[in-house]
Order: structure tokens, then C-alpha cells, then sequence
């Protein structure tokens, strides 16, 4: 039907198209993936920065203000999704990035609700509004550097 | 070495919260005095250790693990160099690994302080 160097052209080409196929399938999958990873990043450096707003309007009011314990139980609660992103995340990142983590996050623990959370005679703490805020800001900091070095394939995944 | 495994889920509450008995129903202290000393004085007795699982719980909060760990210390109830031996924190689920580095955080500090 075809004449023989059409077949013999074909054949030249069936190797480059499939690698071509399978190298932009491979290079998807991979860019997928790390888009995820990036986008789990967002979220929990979101989800750091709305906890310490939180705690900052919990301690800027008493324990006797109206709603407090409802702020108190979305802090602990949103601290909850910070350790739960951030194991979602341990898959995909470093050991000792995971650990930088979870350093980071026991800091924000102690800095949103150490001291007097939960006590019922609590009074406004002006020193921890500002400290949850900075704590915050470290934590974000501290997850963006662990990213970015293992980006740079300083650290082995996993 | 007889391991005496104390949850705080499943032997006391999933919602810990508070310092005192005054901040609420499972506050810190009520846990401490109610659940912790006495499985402390247990193991003192046989010789074991505690070991404090932290998982299974909804969350908890800095000023609860202080009043626990911290507290217990405080409370001079047991030698601190026993303490350190005998009391571990123990969270096999990893959501509760910041939980646990703050609760060992609390306790270290004070045993250094009291030693």
C-alpha cells in the first residue's frame, strides 16, 4: 500500500516519539507532584500565620471576654492541622527537614497556648500577642529554608 | 524493667485542657494527681517505669503539658534523678511528635532545675 520508505521513515521515528511521549508523561508526573508538594507548603505556612492571629486575639482578651473558649478550641484545633499538614508533608521532604518542623512547631505550641491558656482567671498578656506573631514568623522562615535546601539537593528525601 | 503504659485518651480524656482543677473537668492537675502520681508510686514500688502516651487525643495545649510535666517536678513528690529515669513521653502517631517535644522540653527543664 505504502511504498518502502515511508515504512523505513516511520520506523526512524518510532523511538524519538515514544521517548518524547514518555519523557513529557514522566516530566508531568513530576511537576504534579511537586506542585502538590508546594501547594501543602502554602497551606501550612497559611495555617501557621491564621493560628498566631488567633492567639494574638486570645490573649489581647481575658478569660471572662465573650467567645474565648471557642478561640481557644479553634487554636488547638488549627495547631492539630499544623502537626497533621506537617506529616502529610514528612513523605516528601528531608529527615532533618521533617525535624526542623517539628522543632518549629513545638515552639508555636508553646508560644500560642504556654503560660496561662486555658486558666480561668486569665488576664490580656500585650507580651504574647506580640510573641505568638514572631514565633509565627520564624516558623514560616524556618519551613521556607527547610524547603528551599532541599530543593538545592543538599538533603536526601525521606 | 515492668513498663506501666498510662493514655491519656483512653485512662483519662480525648480533650485535656486547663491547668487546675478550677480552669475544668480534665484539667492538668486533676490528670497529674488522679492518673500520673498514682501509676509513678506504682512503679516506684515494683521498680518499673511510666510511660505516658500522648496519642489519641484531640489536641492539647503548652499550659497542660507544663502543668503535667512541669508540675510533677515541682511538686517534689519523687527524686528527680528517679524521674528522669523512671517517666517516659511516648506518641507513635508522628501528628503528636511536637506535643512530645514540648512535654519533654517542660520536664527536662525543670529536672535540671531541680537537680
Amino acid at each position: 500500500m505504502f511504498p518502502d520508505w515511508v515504512w523505513t521513515f516511520l520506523a526512524f521515528l518510532f523511538a524519538p516519539v515514544l521517548a518524547a511521549i514518555l519523557s513529557g508523561y514522566a516530566v508531568n508526573r513530576w511537576k504534579v507532584r511537586e506542585d502538590y508538594i508546594e501547594k501543602r507548603f502554602d497551606e501550612l505556612c497559611s495555617t501557621i500565620l491564621d493560628t498566631a492571629d488567633l492567639a494574638s486575639d486570645y490573649w489581647s482578651g481575658s478569660a471572662a471576654d465573650e467567645g474565648m473558649r471557642l478561640c481557644e478550641s479553634k487554636i488547638v484545633a488549627s495547631l492539630k492541622r499544623i502537626g497533621g499538614l506537617r506529616v502529610i508533608l514528612s513523605q516528601y521532604i528531608s529527615r532533618s527537614a521533617h525535624n526542623e518542623l517539628a522543632q518549629a512547631e513545638s515552639a508555636l505550641l508553646r508560644e500560642t497556648t504556654g503560660g496561662n491558656f486555658g486558666v480561668h482567671n486569665r488576664q490580656p498578656d500585650p507580651q504574647k500577642i506580640l510573641s505568638c506573631q514572631a514565633v509565627a514568623s520564624d516558623c514560616v522562615i524556618t519551613i521556607r529554608r527547610a524547603r528551599m535546601s532541599d530543593l538545592r539537593g543538599f538533603r536526601r528525601r525521606g | 524493667m515492668t513498663d506501666l503504659k498510662l493514655s491519656i485518651a483512653n485512662d483519662f480524656s480525648r480533650y485535656p485542657a486547663g491547668r487546675t482543677r478550677r480552669d475544668g473537668e480534665f484539667s492538668a492537675q486533676r490528670f497529674r494527681e488522679e492518673k500520673l502520681v498514682p501509676a509513678l508510686k506504682k512503679a516506684q514500688t515494683i521498680g518499673g517505669r511510666v510511660i505516658v502516651v500522648l496519642d489519641g487525643v484531640y489536641g492539647y495545649s503548652s499550659s497542660f503539658l507544663e502543668e503535667t510535666f512541669g508540675g510533677l517536678v515541682r511538686s517534689k513528690l519523687f527524686p528527680a534523678a528517679w524521674l528522669r529515669k523512671a517517666l517516659l513521653i511516648e506518641a507513635s502517631d508522628p501528628i503528636y511528635t511536637s506535643y512530645k517535644l514540648d512535654a519533654e522540653s517542660y520536664l527536662q527543664d525543670e529536672l535540671n532545675y531541680a537537680a
